[in-house]
């Protein structure tokens, strides 16, 4: 694996620049201060993978903004920081980004724990930061401020999307995911909606594994003993895949119907072994979304980084992207006046629709999608097929459920 | 009824991936007096290895067969390695030492294996022969599983011949119960560190490689798996083979059974139980007194 | 002798990092603050095990239990910061007397296993009881307004920590102390002079258990939230290699640990993608050539220089020799 440390990742902008930007700009734009973007995230530990595709994803936007011009004439500059999935390395980075690098704008972290910490360090210092991993619903709950804003569907959002895309016809449903906060609160959410859409249905068995177990096979006889219709999971990465490979072999996949949360490096990871015809939701799948703007994506991802992209490569590239915009609109580097950009922004990003903010939390109107995991011809890896694009206004939380969260 | 027997069955299988992994440590610490952090790390890089060779040999039975023969080996050089060229220099000093040495050691293959592999999670396919299950009673029970148990039992009574029968598993044995004798009886003590090191990291190697058909390989596994083997290594007696196994298997039934009855209490059942051991019993199960 | 030699550095320290914040720009003292509560952190740590010779694996348990009072309180009860911080120590050293009493009871290996579990038990209750503790995402605080400037809040820091440094100074010259010692370098004669040893371990462990929680307690308000990876088990091994680092035996030794290891973790995960492998390749360097540590072969170094026919053995010296000795296991 190529190291990205930040010498090269300099020396790359630089040379891009260097050989894109011959003659097309004039001296004084080339003497101009760079525009600081500032990236607090995981590269070490279990979310190590997901922080790669991020990194990629902002560079390459930054890359392709940079080789237009920049903005204002000024040149885009990324420092990228490692939080190693500790929170209190998310606060000290993330400070020191602001404080002594001086960066103009924070662009999101991985994990939602360091999420939390790099919204509560943004909160403080008032800098714009755009978030495209993390998505407790406590950031845009208790913990909203102003200079917040997301493009992650939030795990309110995927509970309820999941709840509403499930076919009528489940009614005992079994649920597993990980002894941590997140599933915890997802199973609640999809529960709840699943009372509001399919009111006989019923979650008759919950199992909670601790994260990065690696023997799921008592908790896959459990979940089989309850006869259920469907089973939900919450479990995602090296988890879910210990899990399909050991559910396997207790033919699980033949015996019920098989729900969950699915990343793009788990379809990846699991090549041909990744069953058929588990339902599958996910965040920004490039697949999800045809043609225009994605395919280009892909192709400039894949000469870049010789891989296909991640949900999280395409909502990194569009957090930028969009965050870029609002600079433009702003005209400025204030903060105030590009948080006021973005809260009218009108983006245009590589899912196809329009990406606004609404005013009472900040959140995207992003959508999330669900299918049956499949064979595509152009992949080495099972795909989806038969996408069902979930929009947001359909299951976000009600800006009156919001405010009561925040009491 | 069946369904707790097959509880109880995933329970022994996922303890004998356990067992082999502890049995290794076990022995280091009970010879080296050390307590080997990388121990975990030799795990991971093994299953990595597994990736490479599964990979390599296109899959199926040739690849898993040699996966099992060749990352175990890997491993275990990188040991006889780690043995000879680190804690021999610092043997005689105290085991605080050492304990950190091998805690160093962790943090550099942990970033090792990134550098190697990558940041992303791998999957190794079983051969097809071992994907389907057997029935018991009407339930299906993995036949991968059945192998583990078997191969387990063969260890077990392996490193027990091992132990009485070879002139290095009597010097072993008299290491573990003195070890300050056997150097005053002039065995080689160097090369019996050397040994058992070596032979403790083969064992985590084949405990990686057994286990990474039916787990994921992800960086973090070696964080996982460490803290349960010592949880073994304690309950079963510091030095003991046979307490390892026993160890392992009350882990591994108890953490199935206790999934049944009090499915988020799982994780303190393994606690309480070192715990209780530790204080009624700190020699372990089946270990000697000091 | 010995007590100017141990002191003067200290009183330096003292005067460097109060003058800190006119020389040096808001992020540095930001990470001058982060140094203070991990150096209060490893020095608790080193009264178990450079003072009594106890290594414990489990000292996380305490720090973070005394993050999570702070951040529990202010969130459930309302109880401002400062109070929290008061009560930090009395949570912190309740737990430490109830999982003492069983762990003193073992020794050397058994005693680190012991306490490791211990703490990896609390971990699991803190990190899965989400409705209590928030689980894995924390548990935030917000420190009132006079508390919320970066140097504000490092005076706050640095007062609180010069107090608790200055009460391990003087529980190492007390005879509470000496007991410790005694009791370390063997057990035996110190049970047979008629110390009941569990009961000084036991109290060390508790004071020790407190200070940490002291730590972890200053921890949360600067992070802005309390998080379960602070009691994990990776975190209990801070300590020991930051005291390992700057020397077991100096009274001074896990302070000058402690810097090193902020400004090391700083460094590597601003600038390479491998920040274990710079840590781990540090700490093995240390154990194979420095194994009294910065601060034991600076001292080593400076009594040697001085060409005078060594006077007595300073106690840090002979500890050091002492900690070298292949001990019981």
């Amino acid at each position: 694996m190529t190291s990205f440390g930040t010498l090269t990742r300099r020396g790359v902008t630089a040379l891009l620049a260097a050989a894109l930007g011959a003659g097309a700009f004039t001296g004084a734009q080339a003497q101009q201060p760079p525009i600081k973007i500032g990236l607090t995230t995981d590269l070490t530990g279990i979310a190590a993978a997901y922080a790669r595709g991020q990194v990629n994803g902002v560079e390459l936007a930054i890359a392709e903004i940079n080789a237009a011009g920049g903005i204002m004439g000024r040149k885009l500059e990324l420092l990228v920081r490692d939080s190693q999935l500790r929170p209190e390395l998310g606060t000290s980075h993330t400070r020191d980004l602001i404080t002594r690098e001086k960066v103009d704008f924070l662009i999101g972290p991985d994990a939602s724990s360091v999420g939390v910490a790099v919204s509560a360090v943004a909160k403080q210092y008032k800098k714009v930061v755009v978030m495209t991993i993390p998505n407790t619903p406590r950031l845009v709950g208790e913990l909203y401020h102003p200079h917040f804003f997301t493009i992650v569907p939030s795990g309110t959002m995927l509970a309820r999307a999941m709840a509403e895309g499930l076919d009528k016809k489940y009614k005992s449903i079994a649920f597993i995911g990980g002894d941590y906060e997140a599933s915890h609160q997802a199973v609640k959410y999809f529960g709840d909606w699943l009372a509001k859409v399919n009111p006989e249905a019923k979650i008759t068995n919950t199992q909670w594994p601790k994260l990065g177990e690696p023997d799921f096979t008592p908790y896959i006889t459990q979940l089989l003993s309850s006869k259920p219709d469907l089973i939900f999971s919450y479990l995602w990465g090296s988890d879910l895949i210990a899990f399909i490979k050991q559910a396997k072999s207790y033919g699980l996949f033949e015996r019920t119907k098989f729900a969950t949360l699915l990343f793009l490096d788990d379809l990846r990871a699991l090549g041909s072994e990744m069953p058929d015809g588990i339902l599958g939701q996910m965040y920004a799948p490039p697949f999800g979304t045809k043609g225009g703007k994605m395919d280009t994506f892909i192709q400039a991802f894949n000469a870049k980084y010789n891989a296909y992209p991640s949900d999280w490569a395409v909502m990194a590239y569009d957090g930028m992207m969009l965050l870029a915009q609002g600079i433009k609109a702003a005209n400025s580097v204030d903060q105030e006046a590009v948080r006021t950009a973005l809260e009218g922004i009108k983006y245009e990003g590589l899912q196809g629709g329009v990406t606004t903010f609404r005013e009472v939390d900040h959140q995207g109107n992003v959508p999330s999608f669900l299918g049956v995991t499949g064979k595509d011809d152009k992949l080495p890896f099972k795909t989806l097929v038969d996408i069902k694009r979930i929009e947001a206004d359909k299951v976000w939380p009600t800006p009156q459920e919001i405010l009561a969260e925040r009491k | 009824m069946t369904d707790v027997l097959i509880q109880i069955l995933s329970g022994v299988s996922r303890g004998m991936v356990l067992f082999i992994v502890a049995s290794g440590l076990t022995l280091i610490f009970g010879v080296l007096r050390v307590a080997n952090f990388a121990h975990g790390s030799f795990y991971m890089v093994a299953a990595f290895v597994t990736y490479t060779v599964t990979r390599m040999a296109g899959g199926g039975m040739p690849g898993f067969l040699a996966s099992l023969v060749i990352a175990p080996l890997c491993v275990a050089a990188l040991g006889a390695a780690i043995e000879m060229l680190l804690l021999r220099r610092i043997q005689h000093r105290d085991h605080f030492y050492q304990l950190i040495l091998t805690f160093a050691i962790t943090l550099i293959v942990a970033d090792g294996v990134k550098m190697i592999w990558g940041r992303d999670y791998r999957s190794v396919p079983r051969p097809q022969l071992l994907e389907g299950s057997i029935s018991i009673f009407g339930s299906p029970f993995p036949s991968y599983y059945v192998l583990l148990i078997v191969i387990g039992l063969v260890i077990a009574l392996a490193l027990r011949l091992m132990l009485e029968r070879t002139r290095f598993g009597k010097t072993l044995r008299a290491a573990v119960a003195d070890g300050e004798m056997v150097g005053a009886l002039g065995v080689n003590v160097p090369l019996l560190y050397t040994g058992v090191f070596t032979l403790g990291a083969w064992l985590a190697g084949l405990g990686g490689a057994l286990a990474a058909p039916v787990g994921s390989i992800a960086i973090g596994i070696d964080n996982s798996i460490i803290i349960e083997s010592f949880a073994v290594v304690i309950i079963g007696g510091v030095g003991s083979v046979s307490g390892a196994l026993v160890g392992a298997l009350v882990i591994g039934v108890l953490q199935a059974i206790g999934i049944m009855v009090a499915p988020r209490l799982a994780i303190a059942f393994i606690f309480i139980a070192l715990c209780a051991v530790l204080l009624l019993r700190p020699q372990g199960l089946l270990g000697r007194r000091a | 002798m010995g007590w100017r030699r141990e002191a003067a550095p200290l009183l330096v320290l003292l005067a460097t990092m109060a003058a800190l914040p006119f020389l040096v720009g808001e992020s540095d003292v930001y990470l001058a603050n982060d140094f203070l509560i991990t150096a209060l952190f490893a020095m608790s740590f080193n009264l178990l095990l450079g003072q009594a010779g106890m290594l414990s694996f489990g000292h996380a348990a305490f720090y973070g239990l005394g993050a999570y009072t702070v951040a529990l309180l202010y969130s459930k009860l309302g109880v401002p910061i400062v109070p929290g911080i008061l009560a930090a120590p009395l949570v912190a050293g309740v737990m430490a007397l109830a999982i003492g009493f069983f762990v003193v009871r073992l020794e050397g290996m058994y005693f680190a296993m012991l306490s490791l579990s211990f703490a990896q038990l609390i971990f699991s209750v803190v990190s899965s009881w989400y409705s209590f503790t928030g689980g894995d995402n924390g548990l935030p605080v917000s420190p009132p307004d006079w508390l919320l400037p970066t140097n504000a809040y490092y005076y706050f820091t640095l007062a609180v920590v010069s107090v608790c440094i200055g009460l391990l100074f003087l529980v190492r010259r007390s005879t509470f102390g000496a007991a410790l010692a005694a009791i370390r370098e063997n057990p035996q004669r110190a049970a047979y002079l008629g110390l009941n040893v569990r009961v000084y371990q036991l109290a060390a462990f508790v004071l020790a258990g407190a200070l940490a929680g002291v730590a972890g307690s200053l921890r949360s308000p600067l992070q802005q939230m309390a998080f379960p990876s602070l009691l994990y088990w990776t975190q209990s091994a801070d300590p020991v290699l930051m005291t390992l680092a700057g020397g077991v035996g100096a009274f001074i030794g896990p302070i000058v640990g402690a810097a090193l290891f902020v400004l090391l973790t700083f460094v590597v995960t601003s600038h390479t993608d491998y920040p274990l492998f710079a840590f781990g390749a540090v700490v093995l360097v240390l154990v194979l050539f420095l194994p009294k540590g910065i601060v034991g072969t600076v001292e080593g170094w400076w009594d040697r220089r001085r060409a005078k026919p060594a006077p007595a053995t300073p106690p840090q010296a002979a500890h050091a020799a002492a900690q070298q000795e292949g001990s019981r296991p």
